[in-house]
C-alpha cells in the first residue's frame, strides 16, 4: 500500500528545464501559499467559538497524524499503536497541569522526551520484524495504554480522567492580550490564543519534518523504506535510523496528544484507545501516504467527516464512514492530496498544451 | 558503532526524563489536593437561599435576562451509537415529557423544546457539542447530558457561560459541588447515597452481617465503598473482603470467588452494565454460598437484570423509581399519567414502557418542568438557582415518600431516598421502609477525593 503510493510522491524536478508552463506553476504555488497562511490566521477571528475549537483539534491530531506519517508513509514501518503515544503526551500535560499547574509549555516538552523514549524502546523489535508482525506489537501497545491509565488511577484519575479546573486551563497571557488589543482593538479569547498557540505549534512540526524528509536522512528514510538492503550497502544504518525515526514519530503523537488536552481541558483514557490508532492511520492514507499535506487534510477530513453524514441516523455514520473510504481508495490510492496532485498535473498539463 | 553508542545515550536521557516525571507526579498525588468542595460564593445572594452569582460570566447579563420568544430550547448530549447508546432512551423519556406539557398550552405559553447531539459518549465530543448548541442553536439551557467524564469535561466553561446544565445524567458524587460550579446540578441519586441506605438496610435488617464489596475501580466504585464504611462505623457489621475491578473488563469471576473464600454472608456490588449480570450469576454458581446480594442501582433495569436469568431472583437494589411492571401501581394516577404521556409522544411498545430508563427520563423530564414552573422567572440564573433551592417536589414516578429537596452546597443532590427493592424476574418488589439520607449525603463525600 504505502510501496505503491511512494513512486509517484518522488518527483524528480530539479532535472527539468524550467519552462514557461513551470513557473506559472510556482506563481500559482506560491499564491495558493499566501492565501492558505492567511486563511490560517483569520480563521478564529472569523468563526465562532465551536469551531475554533474543532480547528484547534484537527491542528492537535494534525501533528500526530504527522508523527505516523513520517513513520508509516516515509520510512515504511506500520505502527497501530499511535494512540498510546498520543496519550502518553495528553497525561504529560493533563498530570503536570492539574497537579503541578506546570506551564503548557514545559508539559508539553516533558511529553516529548518521555514519548520519544517509549518510542525508542517499542521501536526496537523493528530491527528485527517489520510488516504485519510490527503492526501487532504495537497493537499490543495500543490495547495497554487505557489499561494502564485505569490501573494507575491515582495518578491519572482512572477512567472518569482528569480534568483541569478553570484555574489550570490555558488561557490567553496577559502581555499577548495587551499585544493584541493594542493592534486589533479587541480581546484575544482563550479559545483563539489556543488555536494560535497549536498553530504555530503544527507549522514547526510540518516545517521541520518537511526538511528532515528532503534532507540526506530523509532519502535514507525512503531508501529503507523502499529496499532495506540496497540501502545498507550504499552505507544508510538501518537500524539506527529506523530506530530514531519510531522515537521521532512518537515524540510527534505525544504533542498532538498535548495539544488536544490543552484544548479539551480534559485527559480521559478512553479517547486514547485502539480506536483512535486507527483513525490517525485512516487519516494518514485518507490524506495522501507519504505527502507533506496530506496530515493536514487527513485530520481535517477526521474530524469533519461525521458533519457529511445525516444527523438524524448517527448510527449509520461508521458505515457511510466506511463505505466512503472504499471509493475513495478505489478512485484515488493516494489520498485526497493525491487526488489533487492528478487534478493539478492535468491543469498544467493542459496549459502548457 | 559510534551512532549506537549516541543512541544509547539518548535513550538513557529520555528514560531518566520519564522516570523523573513521573516520579514528581507521585509525590504531588500522595499529597492531598488543594480547593475542592469550598463553598466560595455561596452566600452572594444572602439569606438561607443558595444564590448563584455571575460575576464570573463571560456575559453576565445574558445570564439574568428573561427568556423573550414563545420557546424555550434546551440541548443535550448523549452516547446515540456505539455501544451505550441505550442509554438514549433516557431522552426518549423527557422528551415525552416535554411533549405532553407542549400539549397543554406549554410553559408559560412557550413550547419546551428539545434538540440534541451523539458524543458517543467521548467527553471531547460532549463539549464540542454544548458549545455549538450554546452558540449557535442559542438553546436556553442543557437537559439530561449523560456520563460522568461528559459532564465534567464541561463544567468548567459553563461557568463562564453561566448556562444551566440541568439534571445531569449521572449519579457521580463530583456532581454535587455547586460552590465550585454551580452552573451543573445531577439527577441519579449519588452512588455515596446507595452505600449509605445499604448500610442502614444491613444495620437494621442483618446486624452482624459479614460483607464482602466487589466494586469497580474508579471514583463510581469508590462512592460506594467511603458511604458504606462510614454507615457502618459502630456496628457489628464487618468488611471481610474487597475485591476491585476495571471498568474496561466485565468478567469478575476470579474476584467473585475470592470474595467467597472470604466466608462473606453479604455481598455489596459497586458495579454496572455487563458486569452486573456477570458478577451476579458468577455468584450463584458457587455451590453452597447464598449471600445477600445488593447491586448498584445502575443495574437495575430488566434488560440487564434479564442477562443473570434466574440467579438474578432475591437480588436486592435500592429503588427510587414506581416499576412500570409492578401490578401494585396499575391504578395510581402518576403511572396512568407516565403510560398516556408515552402513549402520545408514539411509545407504545411494553418493552419501552417497562424500562426504567426511560422512566427515568420521564421523571427528571417533570421535575425540570416543575423547576421551571417554580422559577421566579425564566431567565438561566433564575432558572439554576431554582434547581438549586427546590422543596419537597414530587416529580413523575418517584416512589411514595420521596421528595426532591435540594439547598445549595450543604444539599446538592435531588433524590437522597431510597427503599430496597428485590428482584423477582420482571421488576423490583418494594420491601421494608423508605430509607432517607435527605440532607445528609454531602456529609457522605469528600469533593476532593478522586479529582485531581
Amino acid at each position: 500500500m504505502t510501496a505503491a503510493a511512494a513512486p509517484s510522491e518522488l518527483p524528480d524536478t530539479s532535472s527539468e528545464v524550467p519552462t514557461r508552463p513551470n513557473r506559472k506553476a510556482l506563481m500559482i504555488k506560491t499564491v495558493l501559499c499566501v492565501v492558505g497562511a492567511v486563511v490560517l490566521i483569520q480563521m478564529p477571528l472569523l468563526m465562532d467559538r465551536s469551531t475554533t475549537q474543532r480547528l484547534t483539534q484537527v491542528l492537535a491530531i494534525a501533528v500526530a497524524v504527522l508523527g505516523l506519517n513520517l513513520l508509516t508513509g516515509f520510512n515504511g514501518q506500520i505502527s497501530v499503536g499511535h494512540s498510546a503515544f498520543m496519550g502518553i503526551g495528553a497525561y504529560a500535560t493533563a498530570i503536570m497541569m492539574a497537579r503541578h499547574e506546570s506551564p503548557f509549555i514545559l508539559t508539553m516538552m516533558v511529553a516529548m522526551v518521555v514519548a520519544f523514549a517509549v518510542g525508542v524502546v517499542v521501536g526496537l523489535p523493528a530491527l528485527r520484524i517489520r510488516g504485519v508482525y510490527l503492526a501487532l506489537v504495537t497493537l499490543a501497545l495500543a490495547a495497554m495504554f487505557p489499561q494502564l491509565v485505569v490501573r494507575f488511577s491515582g495518578l491519572t484519575g482512572g477512567s472518569t480522567g482528569i480534568t483541569l479546573e478553570d484555574t489550570q486551563q490555558v488561557t490567553t497571557p496577559q502581555p499577548v492580550n495587551d499585544l493584541f488589543k493594542s493592534l486589533t482593538g479587541s480581546r484575544l479569547l482563550d479559545n483563539q490564543y489556543r488555536y494560535y498557540l497549536a498553530l504555530v505549534v503544527a507549522v514547526v512540526c510540518f516545517v521541520l519534518v518537511r526538511n528532515l524528509v528532503k534532507s540526506r536522512v530523509g532519502r535514507a528514510l525512503i531508501a529503507i523504506r523502499d529496499n532495506e538492503t540496497p540501502a545498507e550497502v550504499l552505507g544508510v544504518n538501518v537500524g539506527a535510523y529506523k530506530v530514531a525515526t519510531f522515537g521521532v514519530s512518537a515524540m510527534l503523537a505525544a504533542i498532538g496528544g498535548s495539544l488536544f488536552v490543552m484544548n479539551a481541558d480534559q485527559a480521559v483514557p478512553s479517547e486514547f484507545g485502539i480506536q483512535v490508532s486507527i483513525e490517525l492511520l485512516t487519516a494518514v492514507v485518507v490524506g495522501g501516504v507519504a505527502t507533506f499535506v496530506g496530515p493536514a487534510v487527513g485530520a481535517l477530513a477526521l474530524v469533519y467527516v461525521s458533519d457529511l453524514f445525516p444527523k438524524e441516523h448517527p448510527e449509520y455514520a461508521p458505515v457511510l464512514f466506511g463505505l466512503t473510504l472504499i471509493v475513495l481508495m478505489i478512485i484515488s490510492p493516494g489520498g485526497i492530496v493525491g487526488l489533487a496532485k492528478q487534478g493539478w498535473a492535468r491543469l498544467v498539463r493542459s496549459r502548457s498544451a | 558503532m559510534k551512532s549506537r553508542r549516541g543512541l544509547t545515550r539518548l535513550l538513557a536521557v529520555g528514560l531518566v526524563g520519564a522516570l523523573a516525571a513521573v516520579g514528581c507526579a507521585n509525590k504531588q498525588d500522595t499529597g492531598g489536593s488543594s480547593g475542592g468542595g469550598g463553598t466560595g460564593g455561596t452566600a452572594a445572594g444572602g439569606g438561607s437561599a443558595f444564590a448563584v452569582g455571575t460575576d464570573k460570566c463571560n456575559d453576565p447579563a445574558k445570564a439574568t435576562a428573561a427568556l423573550s420568544g414563545n420557546e424555550i430550547k434546551f440541548g443535550s448530549s448523549f452516547p446515540q451509537s456505539g455501544v451505550l447508546a441505550a442509554f438514549a432512551d433516557i431522552y426518549k423519556g423527557w422528551d415525552a415529557s416535554f411533549k405532553a406539557q407542549n400539549a397543554s398550552g406549554g410553559l408559560n405559553g412557550k413550547q419546551l423544546v428539545a434538540i440534541t447531539k451523539d458524543d458517543g459518549y467521548q467527553p471531547e465530543k460532549t463539549k464540542t457539542n454544548v458549545q455549538e448548541m450554546i452558540d449557535k442553536d442559542n438553546v436556553f439551557a442543557l437537559m439530561g447530558v449523560v456520563g460522568t467524564p461528559n459532564n465534567l469535561a464541561i463544567r468548567g466553561s459553563l461557568n463562564k457561560d453561566c448556562v444551566p446544565d440541568l439534571f445531569a445524567a449521572t449519579g457521580s458524587q463530583l456532581m454535587g459541588n455547586p460552590g465550585k460550579y454551580p452552573w451543573v446540578i445531577g439527577s441519579l441519586p449519588s452512588y455515596a447515597t446507595e452505600g449509605a441506605v445499604f448500610a442502614s438496610y444491613l444495620k437494621q435488617n442483618k446486624p452482624n452481617a459479614k460483607v464482602g464489596i466487589l466494586r469497580q475501580n474508579d471514583d463510581f466504585g469508590e462512592g460506594y465503598l467511603d458511604a458504606f464504611k462510614q454507615g457502618i462505623e459502630g456496628t457489628g457489621i464487618t468488611i471481610v473482603g474487597t475485591e476491585t475491578y476495571e471498568a474496561t473488563v466485565t468478567d469478575v469471576a476470579s474476584q467473585v470467588t475470592k470474595l467467597n473464600g472470604t466466608g462473606a454472608d453479604t455481598l455489596l456490588l459497586a458495579v454496572t452494565t455487563l458486569t452486573c449480570p456477570n458478577a451476579i450469576k458468577s455468584v450463584a454458581e458457587k455451590q453452597g454460598w447464598n449471600p445477600l446480594v445488593y447491586v448498584s442501582a445502575t443495574c437495575a433495569s430488566k434488560t440487564l437484570m434479564g442477562l443473570a436469568g434466574d440467579s438474578g431472583k432475591g437480588v436486592i437494589t435500592g429503588i427510587y423509581l414506581k416499576q412500570p411492571a409492578d401490578p401494585q401501581w396499575a391504578n395510581d394516577p402518576a403511572m396512568q399519567k407516565y403510560k398516556s404521556t408515552l402513549a402520545a409522544a408514539g411509545i407504545t411498545d411494553q418493552k419501552e414502557v417497562d424500562n426504567t430508563i426511560i422512566a427515568f427520563g420521564y421523571t427528571i423530564g417533570d421535575l425540570l418542568i416543575q423547576t421551571l414552573q417554580k422559577s421566579p422567572n425564566l431567565s438561566r440564573q433564575a432558572v439554576m438557582q431554582t434547581a438549586y433551592n427546590l422543596k419537597g417536589l414530587t416529580p413523575g414516578l418517584v416512589l411514595p415518600g420521596i421528595t426532591v429537596n435540594t439547598s445549595g452546597s450543604s444539599d446538592p443532590y435531588p433524590i437522597e431516598q431510597l427503599q430496597i427493592g428485590s428482584w423477582n424476574g420482571d421488576f423490583f418488589v418494594p420491601q421494608g421502609e423508605m430509607i432517607s439520607y435527605e440532607g445528609k449525603t454531602s456529609t457522605l463525600v469528600d469533593q476532593t477525593k478522586g479529582q485531581n
